[in-house]
Formats: C-alpha cells, sequence, structure tokens
C-alpha cells in the first residue's frame, strides 16, 4: 500500500513538476539532530521544486538517515566499504532524473555516506584519502558526494548500492569494480 | 546537552552495584597448574571485563566535528562515558533478570539433550552467521516475556523450571559486584603465584589496607582516566553454589548471548543509552568487549575445536613484548599452521605466574590498551588481506579466464622455451611454475591439504556475502583451474634444458609466502619491486579505472598473464592464512568473546594434550587410552575423538563409554553403525570391563596413524591398590607391575594402519591424541606439580591476621589462612571477626583485651566511630589455632551504631 501511495505521490509530483518547469537545484548534507539522530538535509534554492515534491516545503526538507548494523566498526563488511569506493563502489556514468531519486527518498529506508562520515574508523579524521575516492565517484569531479544505499528494514542490514549524489547531479551508483578498459 | 548527560550518569551513581567489602571478601584461589588445569572444566564466578572504546571514540569525535561541537574532546568523553555506563547497566541487568528467574537459560553445550528444541535448532542454524532473524526473533519474544509481570514462556520454547539458575537464595549473594580495577595488586596475587606463602600474604594484607586505592566505583566515571579502554572486575558472589557449579556455562552462555542482542535491539539499551543510542545500536559490539575469567575456570566448559584453540590464542597479544616478538608468533607468517602449533610446541606453558605480564603495566589500563591496541591492529591487518585476497581472486576471475590459459602462457615464455637466454623471463617462468607447483604438488607441499580443506570450508562464505565477491568455494575452484593449466604448462617442457646448470634464480623474486615456506623467511622477498618496475613499462592487464587518476599500485590488481596467476595463487594462500585464524579475527557470532586469557592449559586439557589426573597415578595407563583413542579413531571414521576422563584404575566397557557420552559420534555417521563397526573389532569385550592398554609395541611411531587388530584378555595378577611406577613407564610392556589397575583387563595389540585409513580421519581430530600421548611421557615426566593442588585466601582474614599480630603474618597462621580461615593472635578477637563476618559485616578494628571483663571494642569497616559489645568468654568453641581462652558474642551485639 505503501509502494503504491509513493508511486501515486511521485507521479503527481512529476506532473506539479512539468506544469512548474522543475529546476533541480539543491544541496544535500549528512546532518545530526540535537538528539543525535542522523538526518539527511536538502536544501533547495529559490527556483527549485525539489523540496516541494519531497516534503511540502519549498526550502528545505528533513529526511531520516537510517544506521546500520555493525556499521561502528573494522569488521569485514566495513573494511571492504571503506577500501571499495571509488573502486568496486562508483557511479555509472548515466545520470538518473530528480525524479527517480526522489521516489527513492521518499519511499525507501536509506543510508546515506558522505567522505567525512562518522562511520569511517580506517582515516584519520585530517585524512583526504576518502575524500579523493568519494570524489572520483562523481562523473563532473563534485568536490563532497554522497552515496546512498538501501537498507533492510528490520535488521538494518545495508542492501544496494543506489545513487550518489554530486551536486545536483544525481547517478546510480553501483557495486561493480570499474575497471581500467 | 551536558546537563542531560549529566543527570543520567548521576543516576548511575546511585544505582552503583560495587562494594569494596565484597571485593576483600572475596576469596582468592591460588592453583597449581594440575588443579588450574582441572578448573577449566568448572564455571568461573569472576570475570575480567575489557571495554575497548576505540571505535565508539573514534565515531564520537567525528560526530562532535560534524555537529560542530565548540569542545569536541568534553563532548567525545561525555559519550564515552554514556558507553561504559551503558554496557556495565546493561550487563546488571541482565545478572539480575538471570538471578531472579526472569530471564531462562540458554543451554551453553548443545551436543547435549536439551529440552530447548527450538534453540537448539536456530542455535545450530545460526552459528556461522551474523544474520538471523528467526533467532533475533525468538530472543525478543524471551526478553519481552522477561519484563511482564507473569511472564510466559512456554509458548516460545518447551521451557521448564530447570531452565531457571534457581540459586539457593541462602547461600549467595544476588548483586553483581562490579569494581573498577585500576591496578593488578596482590589482591589479583591468585594469577602470579601458587601456593601462597607468609610473605605473599603480607602483600595481601597491606593492599586489603589500601582496597580504594586498586578498585573503584565501576560507574564512577571520574575515576577512569583512560579514554581508549576501561577494565572492570565482575564477582558473582555465588561461589558457595551448588546450582551455579552445574548451570554457570549456561549462565555465562545466557549473558553473552542476550547482551549481544539487547545492546543492540532493548528498549532498555535505548534509554540507557540515550541520547547516543542510535549511534551505539551501530556499534559492532563484538570487537570491543572482552569477558575474561579472572583464573583458571572458564566461562565456556573448552572443548578440543578449531573455535577454541583459535580464540584462546589471544593470549599473545596480552604480552608486554608483542610488537618486538610479533614476527615469531605463528599468526604472522605467510602460511601460518595455525592454533594447534603452539600447543604441540608448548605442551606445558608457565600458568599462574603473570602469564599475560600484567606486572609490566603500571595501571590495568594500560595493559588493557597494550592488549587492545595488539589485537585490534592484528585483526585490522587480517581483515584487509582477507577482503583483498577475495577482492582480487573474484575480479581476475571475472577478467581472466583459464581456459587457454597454458596455450597463451606457452606463447608469452616462448623464447624461453625456444631456447632464449632472457634471464628475466627464464626467472619469471621459474617462479611461475616453483609457486604452482610447490602449492599443488603431492610430493613437495604439506600445503595442499590445507588448500583443499579450505574449498570446503563455508564459514567464512557468510563474510564474502559481505563482499563483492564469489564464495570461498568459488574462488578455490578457480584458483584450482589456475594451477592446472599453469602446473601443465611446467611439466611440458624439460626443466634441465630450460633452467640449465649456468641459471642461477635469484631468490628474492619468489613471493613472500613461497619464501616463508621454502626458505623459512631467510630470504627478503622483493617481488613487489619487481612487480612496480614491470608496472612502470605497460598497461596494467586488470586494474581500477581509479589507476588512470592516481598512477598507484595498489589500485592495480595484475599486470599481465604472470602476474595474474601469481597474484591468484597469492590471494588463495593469504585467505588460507587468515582462515585458519579465522575464529579470532573474522568471527561474525553475535555474542561476547570469552576466551581462556589466563589458564593455557584450558585447551590443553580438553585436547587431552594434558591430563591433570594421570600424572602420578596412572600414567601408563592414560598413555594407552591415548593410543586406543587414536586407534579407535583410525580405524572407525565416525568417532571424532574419546573424551576418557576416566579415573586411574577405574574400570569400564566401551559400550559403557558410548552410552556416558564419552566417546562422540561425527554427526554425519548413523550413531548405530559406528557403534557396531567398533564392537565387530573389539568382539564381545565391548560390554566387558575393561581398561585399554598397550601390549606389543615397543617403540611406537607417534607420527604413524595406529590401529588396533586384536584383543586380548588377561586375569589381574595382583588384586592391590594401583600404582604405577611413572620413572620407568615409557618402556612400554616391560614390566607387570602396571597392570594392575582392573579385575580383567582387555588389551588392544595395536598396529600402523595404512594413510587411506588416516585419510579417512577428519583433520587434525587423531594427531591430538598421538602428541598428548608422547609428549607426556617424555616431557611430562619430569613435572613436579602435578598433583592437584588448591588454596583459598580471603583477602580480609588475612588483613585483621595481620594487625592482630601487629604487622606480619607469622608463619604459624599460614596454614589456617590458605585454608581461608582466620587467625588471630587472640582468640576472643577471632571468635569476634567470625561472628561479624557470618552476618556480613567487616570490621577495621577488634580489641578483645578487655574480654575478661566482659567487653571488647571494635570499628565496624566504613565507620567512623567504634562500638563497645559485650562478650562471654568460652572454653568451647576454639577455632582458631590460639591456645586462648575464646569468647561468644551476645545478640544485641549486632546492632551496632555507625557514623559515615
Amino acid at each position: 500500500m505503501k509502494k503504491i501511495l509513493g508511486y501515486f505521490f511521485t507521479v503527481c509530483c512529476f506532473m506539479i513538476a512539468l506544469q512548474s518547469g522543475a529546476y533541480a537545484e539543491f544541496d544535500i548534507t549528512e546532518t545530526w539532530s540535537i538528539d543525535l539522530r542522523s538526518q539527511v538535509t536538502v536544501e533547495c534554492s529559490a527556483k527549485s521544486s525539489v523540496c516541494a515534491q519531497l516534503c511540502n516545503n519549498d526550502k528545505i526538507c528533513v529526511l531520516k538517515n537510517s544506521t546500520c548494523k555493525d556499521c561502528i566498526s573494522t569488521g569485514v563488511k566495513m573494511t571492504y566499504f571503506f577500501s571499495a569506493f571509488g573502486k568496486d563502489i562508483t557511479s555509472s556514468d548515466k545520470q538518473v532524473t530528480i525524479y527517480e531519486f526522489i521516489d527513492f527518498l521518499i519511499n525507501e529506508k536509506f543510508i546515506a555516506f558522505s567522505a567525512n562520515n562518522v562511520y569511517n574508523q580506517f582515516d584519520s579524521v585530517q585524512s583526504d584519502a576518502l575524500a579523493k575516492r568519494f570524489k572520483s565517484m562523481c562523473p563532473n569531479d563534485y568536490e563532497t558526494p554522497m552515496a546512498f544505499f538501501s537498507i533492510q528494514n528490520r535488521e538494518l542490514e545495508i542492501q544496494n548500492a543506489r545513487y550518489v549524489t554530486c551536486g545536483d547531479s544525481v547517478y546510480k551508483l553501483e557495486i561493480n569494480s570499474s575497471l581500467l578498459d | 546537552m551536558k546537563a542531560l548527560f549529566t543527570f543520567v550518569l548521576l543516576f548511575g551513581v546511585f544505582q552503583s552495584v560495587y562494594a569494596s567489602d565484597v571485593r576483600i571478601n572475596t576469596d582468592l584461589r591460588f592453583t597449581n597448574r594440575a588443579q588450574c588445569a582441572i578448573d577449566s572444566k568448572a564455571p568461573t564466578e569472576n570475570a575480567l571485563v575489557l571495554l575497548s572504546n576505540m571505535d565508539v571514540g573514534r565515531t564520537l569525535y567525528r560526530l562532535a566535528k560534524a555537529r560542530g561541537e565548540r569542545d569536541t574532546a568534553e563532548f567525545t568523553k561525555l559519550g564515552l562515558n554514556k558507553y561504559r555506563y551503558t554496557v556495565l547497566s546493561l550487563i546488571e541487568l541482565i545478572h539480575q533478570k538471570i538471578v531472579n528467574n526472569k530471564l531462562p537459560l540458554l543451554q551453553a553445550d548443545l551436543s547435549l539433550k536439551s529440552n530447548l528444541a527450538k534453540y537448539a535448532e536456530l542455535s545450530g542454524r545460526c552459528s556461522q552467521s551474523n544474520k538471523c532473524p528467526d533467532l533475533d526473533a525468538y530472543l525478543e519474544s524471551i526478553w519481552n516475556q522477561s519484563n511482564a509481570a507473569s511472564p510466559r514462556f512456554a509458548g516460545i520454547d518447551s521451557f521448564t523450571k530447570e531452565n531457571f539458575l534457581n540459586l539457593e537464595t541462602k547461600k549467595v549473594d544476588k548483586k553483581l559486584n562490579c569494581s573498577y580495577l585500576k591496578q593488578f595488586t596482590p589482591l589479583e596475587a591468585h594469577l602470579f603465584g601458587t601456593k601462597p606463602t607468609a610473605d605473599v600474604l603480607e602483600q595481601i594484607a597491606k593492599a586489603t589496607s589500601e582496597v580504594d586505592k586498586f578498585y573503584g566505583e565501576c560507574h564512577d566515571y571520574s575515576a577512569q582516566e583512560s579514554l581508549k579502554v576501561s577494565t572492570y572486575e565482575l564477582s558473582l558472589g555465588v561461589s558457595e553454589s551448588k546450582r551455579f557449579e552445574q548451570m554457570g556455562f549456561d549462565y555465562w552462555n545466557t549473558m553473552k548471548v542476550f547482551f549481544s542482542w539487547a545492546f543492540r535491539n532493548s528498549k532498555e539499551a535505548s534509554q540507557l543509552a540515550f541520547p547516543f543510542d542510535e549511534v551505539f545500536s551501530s556499534i559492532l559490539i563484538e570487537d570491543s568487549l572482552f569477558m575474561v575469567p579472572n583464573g583458571c575456570k572458564s566461562l565456556v566448559n573448552p572443548k578440543c575445536d578449531p573455535e577454541t584453540l583459535n580464540q584462546n590464542s589471544i593470549r599473545m597479544f596480552a604480552r608486554h613484548d608483542f610488537k618486538k616478538e610479533a614476527q615469531k608468533y605463528d599468526v604472522f607468517r605467510a602460511v601460518p599452521e595455525g592454533a594447534t602449533k603452539a600447543i604441540m610446541e608448548d605442551p606445558f606453558p608457565e600458568v599462574n605466574s603473570d602469564i599475560l605480564n600484567f606486572n609490566q603495566f603500571e595501571t590495568a589500563d594500560a595493559w588493557t590498551d597494550s592488549f587492545r591496541q595488539n589485537f585490534s591492529e592484528t585483526r585490522l591487518t587480517m581483515r584487509k588481506k582477507f577482503v583483498t585476497s577475495v577482492n582480487n581472486l573474484t575480479l581476475i576471475s571475472n577478467n581472466f579466464k583459464t581456459e587457454g590459459l597454458k596455450e597463451s602462457l606457452e606463447e608469452y615464455f616462448k623464447p624461453v622455451l625456444n631456447g632464449s637466454n632472457n634471464v628475466k623471463l627464464k626467472s619469471e617462468l621459474y617462479y611461475l611454475c616453483a609457486e604452482s607447483i610447490f602449492l599443488s604438488s603431492e610430493e613437495l607441499s604439506y600445503l595442499k591439504p590445507k588448500m583443499e580443506i579450505l574449498g570446503k570450508v563455508n564459514t567464512t562464505d557468510n563474510l564474502t556475502d559481505s563482499i563483492n565477491s564469489k564464495s570461498l568455494n568459488a574462488v578455490y575452484e578457480y584458483y584450482q583451474g589456475v594451477v592446472t593449466n599453469v602446473n601443465a604448462l611446467c611439466n611440458s617442457f624439460e626443466q634441465s634444458k630450460v633452467f640449465d646448470p649456468e641459471f642461477t634464480v635469484d631468490k628474492t623474486g619468489f613471493n613472500r609466502w613461497y619464501v616463508d615456506a621454502v626458505y623459512e623467511g631467510k630470504v627478503l622477498s622483493m617481488s613487489n619491486l619487481l612487480r612496480k618496475e614491470k608496472l612502470d613499462a605497460m598497461k596494467p592487464m586488470i586494474a581500477y579505472s581509479l589507476y588512470a587518476k592516481t598512477k598507484d599500485v595498489r589500485d592495480v590488481i595484475c599486470i599481465d598473464k604472470v602476474d595474474c596467476a601469481r597474484t591468484a595463487i597469492q590471494s588463495i594462500v593469504d585467505i588460507y592464512s587468515v582462515a585458519q585464524y579465522s575464529d579470532l579475527f573474522l568471527s561474525i557470532k553475535n555474542e561476547i568473546s570469552s576466551s581462556n586469557m589466563l589458564n593455557p592449559y584450558a585447551e590443553r586439557t580438553a585436547c587431552k594434550v594434558y591430563d591433570p589426573w594421570y600424572k602420578t597415578k596412572a600414567s601408563l595407563f592414560a598413555f594407552g587410552t591415548d593410543i586406543a583413542q587414536a586407534g579407535i579413531a583410525a580405524v572407525t571414521p565416525g568417532v571424532i575423538y574419546g573424551n576418557f576422563d576416566l579415573e586411574p584404575g577405574k574400570v569400564t566397557s566401551f559400550n559403557q563409554l558410548v552410552k556416558d557420552g564419552k566417546i562422540h559420534i561425527d554427526p554425519k555417521y548413523e550413531k548405530a553403525k559406528v557403534i557396531s563397526s567398533v564392537a565387530l573389532d573389539l568382539g564381545s569385550l565391548t560390554g566387558v570391563p575393561c581398561s585399554i592398554s598397550v601390549t606389543r609395541s615397543k617403540k611406537m611411531d607417534p607420527s604413524k596413524m595406529l590401529g588396533f587388530r586384536g584383543v586380548t584378555v588377561r586375569a589381574c595378577k595382583k588384586n592391590e591398590k594401583n600404582q604405577i611406577n611413572v620413572e620407568t613407564s615409557n618402556e612400554l610392556g616391560e614390566k607387570d607391575e602396571k597392570f594392575r589397575s582392573g579385575c580383567l583387563q582387555c588389551s588392544l595389540d595395536f598396529e600402523h594402519v595404512s594413510a587411506a585409513i588416516s585419510n579417512a580421519i577428519p583433520f587434525g581430530r587423531t594427531a591430538f591424541f598421538m602428541a598428548r600421548a608422547v609428549i607426556r611421557l617424555y616431557k611430562g615426566m619430569k613435572d613436579p606439580v602435578n598433583v592437584p593442588r588448591s588454596w583459598s585466601v580471603n583477602p580480609y582474614l588475612v588483613k585483621v591476621a595481620y594487625d592482630s599480630y601487629g604487622g606480619e603474618i607469622p608463619n604459624s597462621c599460614v596454614r589456617s589462612l590458605i585454608k581461608g580461615r582466620a587467625c588471630m593472635k587472640n582468640a576472643c578477637e577471632g571468635a569476634i571477626v567470625k561472628s561479624y563476618l557470618d552476618r556480613g559485616i567487616l570490621l577495621d578494628k577488634v580489641d578483645a583485651s578487655e574480654s575478661y571483663r566482659g567487653k571488647a571494642t571494635i570499628k565496624v569497616r566504613g565507620c567512623k566511630n567504634t562500638n563497645t559489645i559485650k562478650v562471654f568468654e568460652d572454653m568451647n568453641d576454639r577455632d582458631t589455632n590460639s591456645s586462648d581462652t575464646t569468647c561468644r558474642i551476645s545478640k544485641n551485639s549486632f546492632d551496632l551504631k555507625c557514623t559515615k
């Protein structure tokens, strides 16, 4: 039911967007609330309709960023993740529509990672090694991309790599080693 | 924000569970080696809790930065204290639920009969996975019921009254006593030596006088200065409980399993951790929390299995010289032999002699931090090695097919195969062939069977799930494809012609694993340097796209065909080396780690390398039993191993051993078939009382597998007390005196069995028994400390004795004090101390010099004032070794005033 409603909402958004001439200028960041809940904050420019579509607010949307099981660790899973960003985990060159991304944000439980995220146990705070590899995930060389993964609802396991935001542009995120041609 | 945290933590202080009275009134159990070995089979009542704050600390620091906190250090510290508070409070909560029979016990040993069918099924199914929603749901149902006013567990599993701890209420203190350990002192003397002397007792007395210097309240975080770790002591206060002796292992299993679940999932943990609850629930808590028995007893009944051996090898990380000596440890070898190596090489290590080097560190936290750092750094190295190797093999197998590999390699090496003297190319061919053939050739390599086991292992496949990779089995099959092709190439040309006498291989070009395995590490591998040189000259065959920008060799998987084949071989060796210690580095179990760090005899006893009972009474008998076990296992693949803990001279039958569960049957065989096949060998003697011994082979080769071929029966020559001369027993079959142990004795004749039969044995199992038998006979004999001995010392009684004798412990007191009894100069004072102690009241001072007037003066521990009490002289009660007149205390003398 939730999915059907979500889909319906997305279609409505799409229609509204078409009428209003959607303008996808937004800034997306990882933030923490006063009571230490992880969030994804989307700030929209005056011309952008993304926030309106996402949360019915013209300027800003605050979305729940999930936690994940055993993510604060140097376990095998996280060791792999933090060695794989920019190597095994990369974006496809193909940009996705903002509507697809909005649909994902509305309808799925997700976790977003940025280069300076709290789960990084592998580099010192001052190190920019991860930031460099994050940057390499963006075909447009955007400085501070954010990688989105879907999360299994109950067990909070990281499931699929979904999107990477490179500024206003959103790309498919893939766990599919990008090899030298 | 800070006010909120402070409030919650103050609340924690009021909930404090620590009492230094309990600490000094808890007996220290001293044991010698044999007793320590025996103790390993008993559940501990005292544990050390080692808590690492590093993972959560890094996260809190990053969180403070991300939130723009003005004082990141202060924010981190507040979060860490909240973390400590949550962990300790949750342990206490689970303890309370268990001792108050609100939480049923989860059976630790599921090989035993259990009425908890669902738990047994779920636990078995989930033992190799950390993703087990069904087990989580099961634990959640139990937890929810434990919070209900009238819990109803019956609907969850077949719980009965027997599944609860049901402690004897009068004898036990239900409170969990928790103290923060500041320093290792004489109050931990049981970890530093065996039989206490007067000097040791004096040290204990002095430390007891200053107990507050060495221990703190668990929830007093201001005293816990290290941000990296904290070290706590838990005492369950159940030392006199028979029920705990029986159910203690289940208690600890329940504690560990529920802690892991509740820390992540319970609303109580969320409340305790708020507002850090969301952060804390993401911690892999099993990486950060260790429970270690504080002495020789165990949290988990030690078994002779890879998990126990692996986990107990964690001791090396506690050594103060670990970093300096690291290269000596098997775990760092390119091709490690596994945790059994330590047992075989050092069957009789020191115990209770500061084996973990506590004494090298100024504070307990400094020791814990050193241990944490050594362990977590090694663990991370191993995990990175595992991830990289699995990933490399996956990428190579996806992009480099083995079909036609031989032909394409032939093409590559064509010049040297056709007689060219290109040394570089020749060397490359030599390296490739040597590494491949060594690893796969039956004649050359001891690694082959190990590698084949790897192909069958599926325990780590859960880990490869989280990596973008194929299963271990799939990558192993790929590796086999590679070596088949490479070996075909290497066998296709005449090596003496290609590698002519003029050709000398530069050994530094081999990969590190090969150098380690073949040249025992005496040659330095420069293969990485050669790879870099090669890379300068060409575009890599398989590399991440990132390489185009970085030109970093770490972004390269392999450079060309030869490098890809060698990298595949290197990767399989790396995976194998980590898998050898997988329970230590890759464990995915959702339960707290609890190795027997302080008792190296736990696994030695479980594996029958050391047997505390047999030493002086029945070494020969035990030797016979060991060989018999090896023999049974050899001819009967279904038998895993015999757990023969017979008392010396006891007669029993094979049938009885099976019935009592002393012989374990491999689950994949039908029990009935195995028993009948053994019955065929033993004939009708399976039901005859019998002590097994060796009759024929005087000189047996312990490295060869043995089987038995016949049974003879002899009657006892003498029916007298079993007495075996251990000094002469290493020459088997020489003296008849050693066959006095039963009324009827069956003797088994042994012979070497073929390798074909021995291959049917599950890997490594019979080797234990052979080693045990031989090691014990050749080395164990020399040891003088093999008669089990234990001593019990109550620090409080030592302290009052010390005070009573004006600041010394006379030799005449040692005997009483090491039996846990009082020893006072004045017998009446001894009686007063004992009377108050029986009621849990400890005294700082006692003066009965005026007992003849019917009064004595006492000062209760923790009170500022003194009390004068009435006493009655009593000639009958002589509990101390003093010849003085003793006394009784009037009943109303227990109503004492106390000014704090």
